[in-house]
């Protein structure tokens, strides 16, 4: 009998516990579930690679090498999301004349038909073309490895994965390199 | 009594308000030399010139608005933005009639703290010791018509909005023509010179960084106002960059960057600089003392002289500056004097001065 | 091997193929603003999307004969089109060259400067697009009275660059690009290149200071140096030395400098040295 009821009161008390352990942890999981925690937006990734070995006229300089993978990889991811989001106002940031014009019409059209791309960026590889003498504009290729949903809403209506190739213009602004061209080219 | 002492507060309150701005009307002759020096410098530290007139000797000749003048400044001068911040004194000699005592001054003025040394000569008048005090009027430039004909340029740039690859006007081309780095008391200073080769004005600053044994970069530092930032076409200007608490041996290289942007400018007004020699101060500090001299029509209200010293080899050993507290009125020749290192006099074998110059009506 | 199988391995071997992803297949000039059509296999009504970089859009079709007009196709890339459970991808290139963006530095130079005048020229077709075929480029620098520089070169990727020396003569000199029809013009200004042979005169003033005076000065190709530039006078003597920064003014420099009985007299301009004069016998 006494075991018994040793048991018994065990048995409350670890209901209890449980119960409050339940109480306590319950809405904080449910939180983790239904409000995804803010996180900071990551850096974007380096490129895979950077070549800018014999680019004439005008040879890289290592600043300016590392200035230019920092701010093309900043316009890529802002470009990534902005096609997500339909935002244009994204890419002020890292895009300027022609280019920043065009990618935001798109983006522009893309909102009013209710679609959007999502895209999965797996990679850069970048080659340097031309540097002009004066520093004013490099001139680049660019293999993207990418993986591309078409969506309507929040359907996705199609995928691919595709090495992109595209030519890049990059001018220089006040504190940073900005995307001038961005147009995609066939492989050949 | 709850009444009568409130009253008696406030009474007391009013007579002690009154007391502090009631301006005492009687002089308070100075018994010593120093303390006639000492009683018209603490007026003039508290801007009241007619106070500091009564310890000045009526063998000074000097009227009492000249005075002020020579105090306070006038005309936009360099004096009219500062005050006097400090001084000490000391009785170099002393006899009965008779005394000379240096004051050292430092003034707080819009381009820093300026220093000045004066032997004031003091002598017994009326039972009291009075200060020397002549002021040497300038000669009055005669009312003429000067015809200003230099070159002026003015700066039309492209818009915001301008397409990409349109016509523009770049900076002016300047060159850093010689360096020198120098270890000074406890500090890395580096010196030189920086021309404008262009054909058109440019505003000039010169910045340099230091990077460390590490590869880093460990300080970061320009010229201020240590050289002549508006520099017209193949005008040279030295530069002092000065690094304080910086030990050479910490240093791997040093990265220069001279600066230059466009801007209007005007070629008048053309500044001499005459009589230039080395010589020693009344505290047996080596000078560079001159003559500056506006040959222009427009008033210079504060005038920047700065000097760069050369060693026999044409190295630039030492960038001097100094503002002249006096404007510079058309034609009239305006005493300087700048310090020089005494541990570098020995080794200057020539100098250099220009003269940046700033008007009311525009800085050059 | 019965039909059944026989259709699952065209299936297969489709879905591999991007050509048979086609029930649509894509004609037309693929330029920049033209017009494309598109062949849709089947018969009915179906939902077209294009994506590209010039945006995306969404239509309802009859299968056959689809035209996507020039206005959709205006900007160079890359377009998707997707229908059913297909996808199919075609290039839009740029159009005829129509207009250059031409950056040139600097825009003043010395006279007779080597390798100092750079252009870079950029093709762009009326949409904005790189015009990325090899395309040739004419450059011609010279300013008007004199002999002009040409370089014909080859655009690469819609880039075309070239370095020239700027020209002997002083003045305002017309940079030009152009390819066929198109041309862009730039002024660089040729200005004097540093002081020649600055030689000066010295004399007695009506007020006994010395007057000194340089001749016309010139750079080394004959182009008079500009008015306003520097020019620095320098006198020493038992009483010090004394100088002073004139400006050119109408071709020649002159200053006064103090009065003295003996003294020796230079000129400079920049880092460019002139004559000395020993006045009354000098130092």
């Amino acid at each position: 009998m006494t075991n018994l009821m040793f048991n018994l009161r065990a048995a409350v008390r670890l209901r209890s516990a449980a119960l409050g352990l339940a109480i306590m942890l319950g809405p904080i999981s449910v939180q983790m579930i239904l409000v995804p925690m803010t996180t900071h937006a990551a850096a974007p990734a380096p490129l895979q690679s950077f070549n800018s070995a014999g680019v004439s006229p005008r040879p890289v300089e290592d600043t300016t090498s590392a200035s230019i993978q920092r701010d093309y990889a900043h316009a890529w991811k802002s470009l990534v999301v902005a096609l997500e989001e339909n935002r244009t106002e994204l890419l002020n940031e890292n895009f300027t004349g022609t280019a920043r014009q065009q990618w935001q019409e798109a983006i522009h059209t893309q909102k009013q038909n209710g679609l959007s791309r999502r895209i999965v960026d797996h990679g850069h590889s970048v080659r340097v073309t031309f540097y002009s003498l004066d520093g004013s504009a490099l001139e680049a290729t660019d293999t993207a490895d990418l993986e591309i949903q078409y969506r309507e809403g929040g359907k996705v209506i199609s995928t691919e994965r595709v090495q992109a190739h595209y030519l890049v213009l990059l001018t220089p602004a006040e504190n940073s390199w900005k995307l001038r061209m961005l147009q995609e080219v066939p492989a050949n | 009594m709850n009444k009568i002492l409130p009253v008696v507060l406030i009474v007391l309150a009013a007579a002690l308000v009154a007391a502090a701005t009631m301006h005492s009307s009687t002089l308070t002759p100075a018994t010593t030399p120093e303390g006639a020096v000492q009683a018209l410098l603490n007026h003039v530290k508290s801007h009241d010139s007619e106070g500091a007139y009564r310890y000045v000797a009526k063998a000074s000749n000097t009227a009492m608005p000249d005075f002020a003048r020579d105090i306070f400044g006038e005309t936009g001068n360099l004096r009219t933005y500062s005050a006097l911040q400090l001084f000490d004194t000391k009785v170099l000699r002393e006899g009965d009639q008779e005394a000379s005592v240096r004051a050292n001054l430092q003034w707080a003025s819009a381009v820093g703290a300026v220093y000045d040394v004066r032997d004031l000569k003091v002598v017994r008048e009326d039972n009291s010791w009075k200060v020397l005090w002549p002021v040497q009027t300038r000669a009055k430039v005669p009312p003429q018509v000067i015809p200003v004909n230099y070159l002026r340029w003015d700066i039309v740039t492209r818009g915001s909005d301008d397409d990409w690859g349109a016509q523009n006007v770049e900076a002016p081309r300047v060159r850093i023509i010689s360096m020198n780095p120098v270890e000074k008391d406890g500090s890395f200073i580096l010196l030189g010179e920086i021309e404008n080769e262009d054909t058109v004005p440019g505003f000039v600053s010169v910045s340099a960084t230091l990077i460390g044994k590490d590869g880093q970069q460990i300080a970061q530092e320009e010229s201020f106002d240590k050289i002549s930032h508006v520099l017209l076409p193949k005008e040279i200007s030295p530069f002092r960059i000065d690094f304080p608490n910086m030990n050479r041996s910490s240093i791997q290289s040093v990265h220069m960057q001279p600066n230059a942007m466009l801007v209007p400018a005007s070629a008048d007004p053309v500044m001499g600089v005459m009589h230039q020699a080395l010589q020693k101060d009344p505290r047996g500090h080596s000078v560079l003392t001159g003559e500056l001299m506006n040959q222009s029509g427009q008033t210079v209200n504060i005038p920047h002289v700065l000097a760069t010293f050369y060693d026999n080899a044409g190295k630039v050993i030492w960038v001097s500056d100094g503002y002249v507290d006096q404007s510079l009125v058309p034609q009239t020749p305006v005493p300087f004097s700048i310090g020089v290192r005494d541990d570098l006099a020995a080794q200057i074998h020539t100098y250099r001065v220009t003269v940046n110059q700033y008007s009311r009506d525009h800085v050059q | 091997m019965n039909s059944l199988h026989r259709s699952i391995i065209v299936g297969l071997l489709c879905t591999a193929s991007a050509l048979c992803l086609g029930q649509v297949r894509v004609s037309g000039s693929g330029q920049a603003g033209a017009d494309a059509t598109l062949q849709i296999s089947g018969s009915g009504s179906t939902t077209l999307y294009l994506f590209g970089p010039g945006g995306a859009s969404k239509r309802t079709v009859q299968r056959g004969t689809v035209t996507i007009p020039g206005d959709e196709l205006k900007v160079a890339g890359r377009y998707v089109a997707v229908l059913d459970d297909s996808r199919t991808s075609f290039f839009v290139s740029a159009a005829p060259l129509q207009k250059i963006s031409f950056i040139t530095h600097p825009s003043r130079v010395p006279a007779a400067a080597n390798g100092a005048v750079l252009g870079s020229a950029y093709l762009f077709d009326r949409y904005q697009n790189l015009v990325l075929a090899p395309t040739p480029v004419s450059f011609q620098l010279g300013v008007a009275g004199s002999a002009v520089e040409e370089r014909k070169v080859i655009g690469k990727n819609g880039v075309a660059w070239v370095q020239l020396n700027s020209g002997r003569r002083s003045g305002p000199a017309q940079f030009i690009a152009s390819s066929g029809e198109v041309s862009v013009r730039r002024v660089v200004q040729h200005v004097a290149a540093d002081p020649c042979n600055i030689r000066m005169n010295a004399s007695r003033a009506p007020d006994g200071n010395i007057l000194v005076e340089t001749d016309a000065i010139r750079d080394c190709s004959g182009n008079a140096v500009p008015d306003g530039t520097i020019v620095t006078f320098t006198s020493v003597d038992s009483a010090g030395r004394s100088t002073v920064d004139a400006r050119i003014k109408r071709g020649f420099a002159r200053a006064e400098l103090p009065a003295s009985s003996s003294a020796t007299l230079s000129v400079a301009a920049g880092v460019v040295l002139g004559n000395e004069i020993h006045w009354g016998g000098g130092l």
